[in-house]
């Protein structure tokens, strides 16, 4: 059955939900050499951005706990805005081809990648690097600005949102990984795995005039990716989501990855310095069980490279 | 080499040009670099006038080569170049394939109409400083519209349907591109335009070119003192009247041996069917020609060395080079305010239409776009759209640019680039975004932070330059704040505000364009990367 099946049927949201991580935990069909324990949040420091996504994935026992053979993956990251990868204002194309690799060495079928950009999507994709990159890594590269290509879903857990339009490789693809990177954000203080979510729906201006922070916390209550990975190599400490200029950028060489959104969501903010009690959504999310913000009961695999 | 392969060259060379100017106008994929596109446009006539008194560089000089072509040829420019002129070809062409017996004749010269048709705008030009008649009519700014306005939406519908099959075969070569239709009204011109044109060539052929356009009635008269002209051999012609039948321009006499070459645009029909070879181009001097220099038997036009018609050409074309070098003068003084709307509490108040980078103000814009809308067609976001009333009644059809649609992609340059005319002028990248398009305004009583203590940024979040940033408010929310002299004017604030019906924040457009200050940049302390994780 495919994603958009569920979503079409009207099964309830935690089904979905449930089917959607079913492919998760307690499957070790792999052998590595790494000790393998089930965490819940993997953070790495001190690497280039694919190096750090290859230790952090193998701790989790390698992208094959995610991605089976032959199965289509949408990997989706933050590409809103037209500007270089050195002003961190979109992922980090280096983590994006190596994701891709990863998902067609484990022998996914397809592994698409797109966004709903904000600045003109074209330029967005060529002039973040992410479009060569994950092209040369073997992806299908699509335009995520065909209203054909979103559906209508009902968000029957959300609190604001009760219909939202998802783009279809969302739905129908057997894995999501979501990748956004770690930015400060004018409006919604920081920009994580969430947010991201942000850019997998049509009808968005409407959250903006409708309690933003409860719109996003609301999604998450029906899409789920699978894996979250947080690009925190070069952040955009200022001026975020979009910034200035490269003078807005910070190195900080740092990656978090955790199936739950919440659970990256507040690590990744503690990681930039910010409470994440403090941002709506992460709070909101929390309340409504959707993930925890008290990482201390959590697994956590502290990588240093 | 013999005459009669002139049609071939004409018809090779027509299929060049009016492919290579279709393609640009409907393109969306930016498959041309713009200077293939410069190239492309620089033999227009008009726009290589209009663009010459502006920069006063032989990189627009395009038109001369025209008027020289025209002296010594003739009209080529009209079957050759002109893109209306030859989308009328395929017309005629259309309706010789569907209906076997179709024979043009010889008609009288529709004078008034022409030569009414190319003081009038003239004289718009002149008492108003409005190029409005002169946009109305240019050829190759019709054939623009047309094709931007209306052939553009139809084919990124058919790459989208062929995208759409494409996909479905999880083949991703092509993409579906969103048609973004503009205002009804502005394409009533265009279509009005098409339609005429359409039904002109299909019944008169070249009717258009030789009553209404006035470039083809300016070339038409430095076509009266050719070198070479088109004219017909007395000993040789049988008078059979396949020429005349074959004439598009309806300007072969038959009867008196005579080519009103004025009217000539240059297709050598006749020339390919004459199984005489009798009618040729033929040294204006040389005793043979009888096309004669003033206007054809049967006009008022007395002909004959030093005739009034000579003088009148000579008079207006001298005319047309002191009223479009006087207009190319820029000058701020006479500037009028277009449009004034009442202020209200919540209402924009926008005192200015924005006129798109690169075009100085309004008054270099106004009175040098010919509305093509090649910038439109090149344009990525579509922000820039036909204008009905912006610039005031003789302004329509110039672009400007509509928040309502979308913004400026801060990283761009294609219309500053691509625009034939000078209307917009080359931009450099850095430039650009210091180039002052209008200046940020803010509502906050319309912000729905303010008004419904909800988060949103919205606006920030797509400001380039930060000119307007978001500063703590209440209960962990922030506010909007501007600073205009940072501000580009790109609009992309007004774009994704998302109140309605009034936007909390817009950009009112400056009159002159100004420099916009760099935004103040601090570094940043980088991060230690030895210390523990926080978590």
């Amino acid at each position: 059955m495919k994603r958009r099946d569920f979503f079409r049927k009207g099964i309830g949201a935690g089904i979905a939900a449930g089917a959607a991580i079913s492919i998760g935990p307690g499957n070790k069909l792999f052998a590595g050499a790494a000790p393998m324990l089930d965490y819940d949040l993997v953070a790495v420091k001190g690497g280039e951005p694919g190096t750090m996504f290859d230790q952090a994935i193998q701790s989790l026992g390698g992208i094959e706990k995610y991605v089976k053979k032959g199965q289509r993956v949408v990997v989706k990251p933050n590409l809103g805005w037209d500007a270089t990868p050195e002003r961190a204002a979109n992922t980090n194309p280096e983590l994006m081809a190596r994701i891709v690799e990863h998902c067609l060495a484990a022998g996914a079928k397809d592994v698409y990648v797109f966004d709903n950009t904000i600045n003109e999507w074209t330029r967005c994709y060529k002039n973040s690097g992410i479009e060569k990159a994950v092209k040369d890594a073997g992806a299908k590269v699509l335009s995520g600005k065909s209203k054909g290509s979103y559906h209508e879903i009902a968000v029957d857990g959300g609190r604001k949102l009760k219909r939202v339009q998802v783009h279809e490789l969302i739905l129908e693809s057997d894995v999501f990984i979501n990748v956004p990177v770690l930015k400060t954000h004018g409006g919604t203080v920081l920009s994580l795995s969430m947010k991201n979510l942000m850019g997998i729906v049509w009808d968005r201006r409407w959250w903006h005039a409708n309690d933003l922070h409860q719109c996003i916390a609301d999604i998450t209550t029906v899409v789920k990716p699978d894996l979250n990975v947080v690009d925190a190599y070069r952040v955009l400490k200022k001026n975020g989501p979009r910034g200035v200029s490269t003078a807005d950028v910070v190195t900080m060489k740092s990656q978090i990855i955790a199936e739950n959104m919440v659970v990256a969501d507040t690590a990744a903010a503690k990681l930039i310095g910010k409470d994440p009690a403090q941002i709506g959504h992460i709070r909101m999310a929390d309340e409504m069980g959707l993930g925890s913000m008290d990482l201390s009961n959590l697994k956590i695999n502290r990588i240093v490279i | 080499m013999h005459q009669r392969s002139l049609k071939t060259i004409r018809v090779i060379m027509a299929l060049l040009f009016i492919s290579a100017t279709g393609f640009i106008f409907i393109d969306f994929r930016e498959l041309l670099p713009t200077g293939l596109i410069t190239g492309i446009t620089f033999l227009q006539f008009l726009p290589s006038l209009l663009s010459f008194f502006t920069t006063f560089g032989l990189v627009a000089a395009g038109f001369i080569v025209i008027l020289v072509l025209t002296i010594l040829f003739g009209r080529i420019y009209c079957s050759a170049i002109c893109p209306l002129g030859i989308f009328q070809d395929a017309v005629s062409w259309i309706r010789k394939k569907t209906k076997k017996k179709h024979r043009y004749r010889f008609g009288k010269p529709q004078n008034r109409w022409r030569y009414g048709f190319l003081v009038l705008p003239l004289l718009v030009l002149l008492a108003g400083k409005s190029l409005v008649g002169v946009n109305l009519l240019d050829p190759y700014s019709i054939f623009g519209r047309i094709a931007s306005d209306l052939f553009q939406p139809v084919y990124i519908w058919l790459n989208n349907r062929i995208a759409g099959v494409l996909e479905s075969m999880n083949v991703f070569f092509l993409y579906p591109e969103n048609i973004t239709p503009a205002r009804g009204l502005t394409y009533v011109i265009p279509a009005f335009m098409l339609g005429l044109v359409i039904w002109f060539s299909y019944t008169r052929g070249r009717l258009y070119c030789n009553t209404i356009c006035p470039v083809g009635t300016l070339l038409g008269l430095l076509s009266r003192v050719a070198i070479f002209r088109i004219g017909m051999i007395e000993g040789l012609c049988t008078k059979c009247g396949k020429c005349a039948v074959a004439c598009k321009a309806s300007c072969i006499r038959i009867k008196s041996l005579e080519v009103d070459f004025s009217r000539c645009v240059g297709c050598y029909n006749c020339i390919s069917v004459c199984p005489e070879d009798a009618i040729k181009y033929l040294p204006a001097a040389g005793s043979a020609l009888t096309s004669r220099r003033g206007g054809p038997a049967g006009s008022v036009d007395p002909s004959g060395p030093g005739d009034p018609a000579r003088r009148e050409a000579l008079t207006r074309m001298i005319a047309t080079g002191v009223a479009l070098s006087g207009f190319s003068l820029p000058d701020g003084s006479q500037e009028t305010v277009i449009e004034n709307k009442v202020p209200t509490e919540i209402k924009p108040v926008k005192n200015f239409p924005v006129t798109p980078p690169g075009s100085l103000g309004i008054r270099h814009f106004t009175t040098r776009c010919t509305a093509c809308h090649l910038c439109i067609s090149a344009c990525p976001t579509s922000v820039l759209q036909p204008s009905l009333v912006e610039y005031g009644w003789s302004g329509i059809m110039q672009p400007h640019m509509d928040y309502s649609t979308n913004y400026c992609n801060f990283e761009c340059t294609l219309c500053t680039d691509v625009c034939p005319t000078g209307a917009i002028l080359s931009l450099a990248a850095e430039a650009k975004k210091t180039t002052q398009l209008g200046q940020v305004q803010l509502i906050l009583e319309n912000c729905v932070v303010y008004a419904e203590n909800t988060a949103c940024g919205s606006c920030s979040e797509h400001c380039p330059t930060q000119a307007v940033t978001m500063v703590p408010y209440r209960q962990g929310l922030t506010l909007p704040e501007i600073v205009p002299e940072i501000c580009v004017g790109c609009g992309a604030c007004e774009y994704a505000c998302p109140v309605r019906p009034f936007k909390a924040i817009y950009v009112d457009g400056h009159q002159i364009h100004q420099v916009a200050q760099k935004p103040e940049t601090e570094e940043l302390e980088q991060p230690d990367l030895e210390e523990e994780f926080p978590f």
